[in-house]
């Protein structure tokens, strides 16, 4: 057996021999034969991975934009690209993968017209059995509130309680969100994440209630038409109780420009009525979490502006509205979609085991955050859940529920 | 945790990928390092025909829909410089490196077929 | 005495009626003194009276019979022992030597001095030197008077001799008489020698006076037939107990229930011995019809397969002198037997019992106008030696071995041919039918017990013989008498035989039967409030005949009957207050008993018999109690010791304690054993079921178990755990736990088989892997041998095929044999190479640019890349 282990030079005769002993036609073949031959280092391919791209994320590579790995020790990894998030899974094949550096294909083969064989020696760098998976997906932004809720900011008053040290400024936080920074930056405002000394802060529930609860104050005080908010006004009133980054930032969420402008050109806002009535419920039902349904919708139209209507559809998300059949009436629960599980089986299990029938107006709000540009909310309801029914009305229950 | 894929140089080479359904194994239980695997040739018609040991095997050219990129992994040290795999600790810093993109791969999916090599000889 | 039945005490005087002579004569012929080295019969104890009557002369006929009263037990007995022993040597010897009688006594001489040497040495010498005396009276006598009884003696028995005989039957009472029977040939030989002094007549003569002996004794015999009915008329001579013993069965004084029973067991037997359907033959039960229209057996009620009668044994049990041996002499006769009594109690080796049961239940008598079958009565079997009962179990079943010593090889081969047991009925007589060495003869044999004549009956029979022999009786007397015999026929006979009649209102004093009460009688005397005839007795008397039976021995089996059997008793209880307190009886018997037998403080003992009388009063009712026999504590112990049994095994196969054996593990045995296997095929198993059958399996193995095939009695099979510790944690009589069904078992028997077999593999292997590494020579080539070939398992056939061309071509020795037979080619491997390129055709070259490379191609069938990981940053670190 010695003689195996010396290099063998394949020589084109015995290549030729080879063709005639398979009873191949020469003539068919093009000229050009590559033979194929481990490089001295196949086995050792754990530095090399195959990494999938879509046609984004080619283009992302072949322009030199950078792309990233991003998590934690114990995450699975996402890819980023600048703008997009991907899921990053390792898939195994039965096939072997000969990476092969300098193969030709056969449109490269069959150019000269000679007749002899031409041999070239190929290397196969090494067989792989595992590539990486991409699939664009949401950024995982859950983690955003538990980073920043250490420091979340509390008012002035408060800010000599936070810690420095769980402070996070920009750079930090991309090092442990596992997002694009795009989407970061874009997530960062509709969190109602404020830029304080060159630190995020999150806001604290008491204070985001607060500090609304004083502007929409200020509509009564100055007897302001709804659509007719000054925001300058507003906030040289609010000046010594709410910094100016957060009120900037507080009153582009819960307000928009209404198109009427003040004389001097300056535009006016409008609350958006929606979300000041979702946020004045989920006070309400911080403090207490089930609630008659009438009771409630008193006490939630006491607690909003006399301007604005909360309607019982806005609670989608925030609270469910159930009939209690025992005593008899319809209550509010209090059911945030923030707490529920991240999965999308412990999701739908935990949905399902809250309430056994939803509507599909019911169950969007709390599965929106899984879809992803693959997969609608009726994508997932199809997946997960099984649909019935029931006096004209779609229902959607577990699928494996009896 | 970020580990950065950067781009090596300005154009990328393109590489290939030859997919086998089934495994190369040496008969010997060696390495399969430096060793000769075997022929590759493409018919006329664009076929590609690869020959190993006794088997004969029938494949096709096919365009990836998702290409691949061909990765490399890199360790630098806190004053980047590239060090061995082997130093890598905690001090150490990873990158990936494209050094390929694959587009193309050839499979051979069918089953092989055997060369006869012991036929008697006409009498 | 005509129709006196052999008890042992005749037999014994039979074969040793020798010895007696001699010593009559030595003692002289005045001398009344005469030897009597058996035990009374029962006559006799019970009336010591009527020994002068019985040393009237004997018949000179019946000589056989000769009772040998005792009058004082003047010589010892253990001369009677030894001898014995020397006769039945001596009774084989005879048969080797000859026939002569006169040899015997010659031959037997040197045999008395050698084997008796520890006896009392004057009287050997007396009764050799009588011996002598009386061979020299003979010699120049004639040999007439002498040699007729003599013959007789030796030649003519009452038993199956151990000599070559004829049987022939007394006309008198049906006697079987077993006559010598003197080969021809031997006489010859004794006549071609020339006259010596061993005959002092010549042999012609001898022969013709032997056969005028033999002539005349046929004739006295068939002569004292005819006299047995004039006997009689002389008052005296004859007992009346024999006299007046029923002679048909209409006679018969037992129960009409007790007699039925058994004479229809004993007609079971037609079918067996007389070979005729005893259905027809029945008068009970079945309709004639029935067995009419089926003859085949098995459709006859009470006969196994085989034609045998169910219980192919009879057990008659009863006190003494109910006329048992009577009932069952008559049935027998009755059902057209010839009856073969057989003394089993009498000590003889089990080698002699066997014989004489082959003889008795094999062979026939070819003699007499209308052969008769035999029908064994064995008399006393409670007496016998638990060896002997063994054997006669054995023999019924067939299962006995025959000794080849023993029989003649004529019947050996019958025996062989069928041994489907005992093709005769055997009866068994006995007193008590619980006697500890009866145990196993009682459960398979017909048990009838026997019960006692009622006096009113009783004394109609006695009046009756009274009345025959014309004498006067006051009925009530009579009446009397026969309540304080107890009933016993033979005892009442005698007495009025003796008393010669009884008057009105005499008092008759017999002498109290001294027979060992039955268990069951003591228990009932307990549990029974008795009475006289005017009403319950009092108090005091109560207590002395409590007391009287506590002493009585068998303590604990008495306290065993009382407590089993007081629930059942009917009595006056308030508030279980009589019961506690007999309970605490119980508990002071316990405690005494205890203490007396842990210490052995004796002096303790007597205080425990009181028990007795307080549990008396509390539990005796007025109604006769139906009693049965303790079994619990038995049953308990047996259960006791087979569980330890279990535990000890158990704890050697598994090692744990056995504490921990019954406290831990065997209640929950069951449960543990039982994991929810449906009863499929194994490979229709899910992976928890085999998972589960795994560990069921390391369980069993672990523990020792095994699981062993059992057939049930309805003839299925069960598999049963072995050793049984399932049966340590159950509770008799509960609810039965789910266990696995009967496929699964089979399942798990065959993966203990192969667990086990693995097991002895591992060792084999480790033993043999230490052999191959102390022997390093072996190793190398094998893998090399392994390397070559790399056909592993997973391979498709068609590679496996191939991988051996390229073996074989690469080496170049081996290319020799690739080419081997080709005529063509046959070159240098360096020529081959050279010329290769050029062919066109199939050259090694070629082949070998083929076989080239190391690697080879492995094609998989299927494809798959569905398994998706997810990543960690780690592992891309």
């Amino acid at each position: 057996m010695a003689d195996v282990k010396e290099k063998y030079r394949r020589t084109a005769d015995d290549v030729q021999k080879v063709i005639t002993l398979s009873k191949l036609d020469e003539t068919e073949l093009t000229e050009i034969t590559q033979v194929l031959q481990f490089s001295p280092e196949s086995d050792q391919t754990s530095h090399i991975k195959l990494l999938e791209l879509d046609s984004h994320l080619l283009q992302a590579v072949k322009e030199g934009d950078s792309l990233t790995f991003r998590g934690s020790e114990e995450e699975s990894v996402v890819l980023c690209s600048r703008n997009r998030t991907y899921d990053l899974q390792e898939a195994e094949t039965s096939n072997s993968l000969l990476l092969v550096p300098d193969c030709k294909f056969s449109k490269e083969t069959g150019s000269s017209a000679g007749t002899c064989r031409i041999l070239q020696e190929t290397t196969v760098k090494g067989v792989f059995y595992t590539y990486f998976e991409v699939s664009q997906c949401r950024p995982r932004l859950n983690k955003l509130h538990k980073v920043l809720a250490s420091s979340a900011f509390n008012g002035k008053e408060c800010e000599s309680l936070v810690d420095q040290t769980t402070l996070y400024n920009w750079e930090k936080l991309v090092q442990e969100i596992q997002a694009s920074e795009d989407e970061l930056r874009e997530a960062l405002s509709s969190y109602l994440i404020v830029n304080i000394n060159g630190y995020l802060r999150s806001l604290t529930f008491e204070y985001e209630t607060h500090a609304l609860s004083l502007m929409l104050d200020l509509i009564d005080e100055n007897s302001w038409e709804m659509d007719e908010i000054d925001k300058e006004m507003s906030f040289s009133l609010l000046e010594e109780l709410i910094p100016d980054s957060v009120f900037q930032v507080l009153f582009h969420a819960y307000a928009e420009p209404s198109g009427k402008t003040k004389e001097n050109g300056e535009s006016l806002f409008r609350y958006n009525e929606e979300k000041v009535c979702k946020f004045l419920a989920k006070v309400l039902l911080a403090a207490s979490p089930v609630n008659k349904y009438d009771e409630f919708m008193e006490a939630w139209k006491i607690g909003t502006p006399d301007c604005m209507e909360p309607k019982d559809s806005w609670l989608g998300g925030i609270a469910l509205i159930v009939f209690n059949t025992r005593k008899n009436v319809k209550e509010i629960i209090s059911y945030p979609a923030a707490d529920l599980p991240d999965g999308i089986n412990q999701r739908f299990e935990e949905l399902f085991k809250t309430k056994e029938k939803w509507t599909i107006e019911e169950i969007t709000p709390y599965i929106f955050d899984l879809t992803t540009t693959k997969t609608n909310v009726n994508g997932l309801l199809t997946k997960y859940a099984r649909s019935s029914m029931s006096n004209g009305i779609k229902y959607y229950s577990s699928k494996h529920c009896k | 945790m970020i580990i950065r894929i950067k781009k090596d140089g300005e154009d990328t080479n393109e590489w290939a990928i030859i997919e086998l359904q089934g495994d190369l194994e040496s008969r010997t239980n060696q390495s399969l390092n430096d060793q000769f695997i075997g022929d590759l040739h493409y018919t006329k018609t664009g076929t590609p025909i690869l020959i190993v040991g006794h088997h004969i095997l029938y494949g096709k050219e096919v365009s990836l829909d998702k290409p691949f990129a061909v990765l490399e992994k890199i360790h630098y040290n806190e004053n980047d410089q590239v060090v061995d795999k082997s130093m890598s600790d905690s001090r150490t810093r990873t990158e990936y490196t494209v050094r390929a993109i694959v587009k193309k791969k050839l499979v051979f999916r069918v089953r092989p077929k055997p060369i006869i090599a012991n036929v008697p000889k006409m009498v | 005495m005509a129709d006196e039945f052999p008890d042992p005490d005749e037999e014994f005087d039979l074969v040793h009626e020798d010895e007696y002579e001699i010593l009559r004569e030595i003692e002289g012929k005045s001398c009344k003194k005469q030897l009597n080295f058996s035990q009374t019969s029962e006559v006799s104890t019970a009336k010591p009276t009527s020994q002068r009557i019985e040393v009237a002369p004997i018949p000179l006929d019946q000589s056989q019979s000769v009772n040998l009263p005792t009058q004082n037990g003047l010589d010892k007995p253990s001369t009677t022992s030894n001898k014995r022993t020397i006769e039945d040597l001596f009774g084989d010897l005879k048969d080797l030597i000859g026939d002569e009688d006169f040899q015997d006594v010659a031959c037997c001489e040197p045999k008395v001095k050698k084997l008796c040497w520890d006896q009392e040495v004057e009287i050997i010498k007396k009764i050799v030197a009588g011996r002598k005396r009386e061979a020299d009276k003979w010699k120049p006598m004639n040999v007439n008077s002498n040699l007729p009884r003599d013959s007789k003696k030796d030649s003519i028995s009452m038993r199956v001799p151990n000599w070559n005989f004829v049987a022939v039957t007394r006309c008198s009472d049906s006697q079987r008489l077993y006559i010598r029977v003197k080969s021809d040939s031997k006489c010859t030989v004794v006549k071609s020698r020339p006259a010596s002094g061993l005959l002092s007549v010549s042999f012609s003569k001898l022969k013709a006076e032997a056969e005028e002996i033999m002539v005349n004794a046929a004739k006295k015999m068939s002569e004292a037939s005819g006299n047995s009915e004039l006997i009689p008329a002389a008052f005296g001579h004859e007992l009346w107990v024999d006299k007046y013993r029923p002679h048909k069965y209409m006679e018969l004084l037992s129960e009409e229930g007790v007699n039925r029973t058994f004479l229809r067991w004993l007609k079971l037997w037609d079918k067996i011995v007389f070979h005729r359907d005893p259905v027809r033959r029945r008068i009970m039960k079945t309709a004639p019809k029935f067995g009419d229209k089926k003859k085949s057996n098995t459709a006859v009620e009470g006969l196994d397969e085989k034609g045998f009668p169910v219980p192919r044994i009879v057990l008659l049990s009863g006190p003494p002198g109910l006329g048992k041996t009577t009932l069952a002499h008559l049935a027998a006769k009755h059902a057209g037997y010839n009856v073969i009594d057989v003394n089993a109690s009498s000590d003889r080796g089990t080698k002699e019992f066997k014989a004489a049961l082959y003889s008795a239940t094999q062979m026939k008598a070819v003699m007499g106008k209308n052969p008769k079958p035999n029908c064994l009565v064995m008399d006393e079997v409670d007496g016998a030696p638990p060896a002997s009962i063994d054997i006669l179990l054995k023999f019924i079943h067939g299962k006995l071995e025959e000794d080849t010593d023993q029989l003649p090889k004529r019947k050996k081969k019958k025996e062989k041919k069928e041994s489907t047991g005992c093709r005769r009925p055997i009866i068994c007589i006995c007193n008590d039918a619980y006697a500890p060495s009866l145990r196993a003869l009682r459960q398979i044999a017909l048990v009838i017990p026997v019960c006692g004549v009622s006096a009113g009956r009783l004394a109609g029979r006695l009046m009756e013989i009274l009345h025959r022999q014309g004498l006067n009786a006051d009925p009530s007397a009579l009446v009397s008498l026969a309540e304080q015999s107890g009933c016993d026929v033979r005892a009442c006979l005698g007495a009025l035989q003796y008393m010669g009649g009884i008057k009105a209102g005499q008092k008759v004093s017999i002498a109290p039967k001294d027979v060992r009460r039955g268990i069951f009688d003591c228990w009932r005397e307990i549990l029974q409030v008795p009475r006289d005839k005017i009403g319950p007795m009092n108090i005091k008397e109560r207590i002395q005949r409590i007391l009287q039976v506590a002493y009585g021995g068998e303590t604990d089996l008495l306290v065993r009957g009382v407590f089993h059997n007081y629930p059942e008793i009917l009595f006056r209880d308030e508030g279980m207050e009589t019961v506690a307190a007999a309970l605490d009886w119980f508990q002071l018997y316990d405690v005494l008993n205890d203490t007396v037998m842990s210490q052995q403080t004796w002096n303790l003992m007597p205080y425990s018999n009181y028990a007795f009388v307080a549990w008396h009063f509390a539990f005796a009712g007025i109604q006769n109690p139906k009693l049965t026999y303790p079994t619990v504590e038995n049953e308990v112990n047996q259960k006791l010791a087979r569980t330890n049994a279990i535990l000890r095994v158990t704890r050697q196969a598994s090692g744990i304690d056995k504490m921990a054996l019954v406290f831990d593990l065997a209640p929950l045995l069951t449960d543990l054993l039982t994991p929810s296997l449906r009863s499929v095929s194994y490979h229709l198993f899910s992976h928890a079921e085999r998972a589960d059958l795994v560990r069921l399996v390391n369980v069993l193995l672990d523990l020792g178990l095994n699981l062993f095939q059992d057939k049930t009695p309805e003839g299925g099979y069960v598999y049963n755990l072995e050793p049984n510790l399932e049966e340590v944690g159950t509770f008799p009589n509960c609810r039965t736990r789910r266990s696995l069904t009967y496929a699964v078992k089979q399942i798990l028997v065959r993966e203990i088989e192969a667990a086990r077999l693995k097991k002895y593999e591992v060792v084999a292997t480790a033993i043999s892997d230490s052999n191959i590494k102390a022997g390093a020579s072996v190793k190398p080539p094998e893998t090399q041998k392994n390397s070559d070939t790399p056909s592993t398992p997973t391979v498709p056939n068609h590679l496996v095929r191939l991988q051996p061309i390229t073996t074989q071509v690469t080496p170049e020795s081996h290319q020799y044999l690739d080419f081997f037979g080709r005529l063509v080619v046959k070159k240098s491997p360096q020529n081959q190479e050279s010329t290769g390129g050029q062919n066109n055709s199939v050259s090694p070259g070629t082949r070998q640019a083929l076989s080239r490379s190391d690697v080879w191609f492995k094609y998989k069938e299927g494809y798959s890349n569905a398994v998706r990981r997810k990543v960690r940053i780690r592992d891309l670190q």
